[in-house]
């Protein structure tokens, strides 16, 4: 019996396993075999029956390191300032008891979800732009429009449009789930409202952080349009990298060795994140 | 309504085998019908200017012309034919010299086209630039295209002349540089030129660009010619290197200066290169060889180079007399202020060039 169940599980996974290997694994395959070729400066793609490693060395010079950097860098500041925006937002929309406001709030986090991507960072980019309503706030800060500041900036408030809506609807959905009457109760016994807080709600919703946190950090990582607008091609993202390789200089191994990269380090960030969420659970529940 | 499992059955049987022929024929590569050709050009006012000699072609030969428009870089196109070939969906792709070069590089992609109707009225100097090893001409050519320097005239202090007046403290963060795919570097062969180098010794240049960057005069690193256009056109930045059609849109906006005629600078020069169709080996290359002269034709060569503001390379057709001051087209303007770039030694090096920007240039704009 639990062998036939064991089977039909299999067999549940199938079209699953299926789907990922066509669309998934082996375009990531073609890449990887891509990434060996030899390219030939003029020539399209890599040279068939030739291979190399130099796709790989020629990213340990430092000015890619400085591209990988701004990748990471931006994607963690991103979902830190995402995950202390969305997260009293989660738990203002939890509790609020007029469902009209609920319904409202919402109903505008999804409508940015649909809004076009493009659209929004040109908006942004109008917005802080020398005739945009954002540009006095930024000369009142002493920020100049031509400083790297205030690109640094203009991206993380781009990037923070893009993970703000899905990061509160993730954190939403977790904080549905814990019972808001535990607060009371560590009230009544006594604890303060902070310290109830943090030792109930905040602490059963570490999970849906966790996942929020992973969800932000790969929509930053792998953003294009907002560091290619608003970075104005002086801060440029691992992802414009592999673009321009790809169509403009049509040296796709060396683009699909920046690819291979990217993801690599990208898995093993997010492996070790969840190995150290992992232990602190143990050590909890120990 | 009885419905037993045997129907059901049938049902679902029909309407999986329905949707799979539905699928199958949505998973093939896109081509077009056999009464149409595709053709790859410009969006804007190229693909507008290309439809009247669509309209007409369609008229005369009931084929039709199925747009498909350059996303961003011509250079894109070379990828997706690469990714199709040998399977042809693309019949004429239009561009310039770096992607013909490219495309003359891969075998057996391009048709000959010296047969084209019209091409013996193409000044020969252009037609010969595109010959492969065996003497056959490759590229059908309908434009001398310009590419040159140019600043907004109302956001610069004094005015700019030569490549060193572009280190003027005043011009901080004014400036906007091209990514080296745009163009092909050739606002920094312009500058190798001006300190006594050329494409074939491009260091003069490379330090010069280096110079610029430390300045702090960079505002932004421009990855098209949208980019280029918004970004004067807004006030980003003020000045930059862009093309004859780019410049005739920016100036009808914002007051602007072009250097194009800069008899004080060995680089300002206005850079000339072809514009054409390359004509793909396929099962439509007779039908596209048809449609390509009926681009050549005078009148809507004509049309096109006046709309698209550039000179038309069809003899028999003339230059758009108002855009006298945006073209390089007197045999006496040509020598005084024109440069042909060598430019299959050009697309030979754009690789290393472009390591070149990446890794010396980039980190100093970034301030690292």
């Amino acid at each position: 019996m639990t062998r036939a169940r064991s089977s039909a599980a299999l067999l549940l996974l199938f079209p699953a396993a299926a789907v990922f290997s066509v669309l998934y694994l082996s375009p990531l395959v073609m890449t990887l075999r891509e990434s060996l070729k030899v390219h030939e400066s003029g020539s399209i793609g890599g040279t068939p029956g030739t291979w190399t490693l130099s796709n790989y060395s020629d990213l340990l010079h430092s000015a890619y390191g400085n591209v990988l950097f701004d990748t990471f860098f931006f994607g963690v500041v991103a979902t830190l300032i995402s995950l202390t925006v969305s997260y009293p937002l989660a738990y203002y929309i939890n509790g609020v008891r007029r469902i009209w406001i609920r319904k409202s709030v919402l109903t505008l986090l999804v409508a940015m979800l649909f809004s076009g991507g493009v659209v929004r960072v040109y908006a942004i980019a109008l917005a802080v732009g020398p005739a945009g309503f954002l540009a006095p706030l930024f000369s009142a800060a002493g920020i100049s429009p031509n400083a790297i500041l205030f690109l640094e900036i203009s991206l993380i408030i781009g990037l923070l449009n893009f993970t703000i809506p899905i990061v509160t609807i993730t954190l939403l959905s977790a904080i549905k789930n814990i019972d808001m009457h535990l607060e009371d109760a560590a009230q009544t016994l006594g604890a303060p409202r902070w310290v109830a807080f943090f030792d109930t709600t905040f602490r059963l919703s570490i999970e849906g952080l966790i996942s929020a946190s992973i969800l932000s950090f790969a929509i930053c990582v792998s953003a294009f349009v907002v560091p290619m607008i608003l970075g104005r091609g002086i801060i440029v993202f691992a992802t414009n990298l592999i673009f321009s390789r790809f169509a403009e200089v049509t040296n796709h191994p060396s683009g699909a060795a920046i690819a291979i990269v990217l993801l690599l380090i990208s898995v093993v960030i997010i492996y070790g994140f969840l190995r150290l969420f992992a232990k602190r659970e143990q050590r909890a529940a120990a | 309504m009885d419905y037993n499992r045997r129907k059901l059955l049938k049902d679902a049987g029909v309407a999986a085998i329905g949707l799979s022929a539905g699928t199958s024929a949505w998973l093939k590569p896109a081509r077009a019908a056999a009464e149409s050709i595709v053709a790859v050009t410009w969006g804007g006012p190229h693909v507008k200017a290309n439809q009247a000699a669509a309209d007409d072609f369609t008229k005369t030969t009931g084929i039709d012309v199925v747009w498909e428009l350059h996303e961003g870089a011509s250079t894109n196109i070379l990828s997706k034919i690469k990714a199709m070939w040998p399977t042809v969906r693309h019949d004429l792709v239009q561009a310039t010299d770096p992607v013909f070069y490219s495309m003359m590089k891969e075998d057996g992609w391009l048709a000959d086209v010296d047969d084209v109707e019209g091409m013996a009225d193409v000044h020969p100097k252009m037609v010969d630039t595109f010959r492969d090893a065996n003497g056959k001409a490759k590229v059908v050519p309908v434009l001398i295209g310009t590419t040159y320097y140019g600043y907004r005239t109302d956001m610069v202090s004094s005015p700019i002349r030569k490549m060193e007046d572009l280190l003027d403290p005043s011009l901080k963060g004014k400036i906007g540089i091209l990514d080296p795919s745009l163009y092909t570097c050739l606002p920094y062969v312009a500058m190798a030129l001006e300190f006594g180098g050329s494409e074939h010794n491009m260091e003069p240049g490379w330090e010069f660009l280096k110079k610029l960057a430390e300045s702090g005069n960079v505002g932004q690193v421009l990855k098209s010619d949208v980019d280029t256009i918004n970004a004067l056109t807004t006030g980003s930045i003020a000045v930059a290197y862009t093309g004859i059609g780019n410049w005739g849109k920016i100036s009808k906006s914002v007051p602007t200066t072009l250097c194009n005629r800069m008899p004080e600078s060995k680089g300002m020069k206005a850079f000339l290169f072809t514009l054409g169709w390359a004509i793909t080996n396929g099962p439509r290359t007779a039908e596209a060889k048809r449609f390509a002269s009926f681009l050549l034709k005078p009148e809507h060569n004509q049309q096109y180079a006046a709309d698209v503001t550039a000179s038309p390379a069809n003899s028999k057709a003339k230059a758009a007399p108002e855009l006298e001051n945006l073209l390089i087209s007197t045999a006496e303007d040509i020598d005084r202020y024109g440069y042909f770039p060598d430019f299959p030694y050009i697309t030979s090096q754009m690789e290393s060039w472009t390591q070149r920007f990446e890794t010396e240039i980039m980190p100093i704009i970034r301030g690292r």
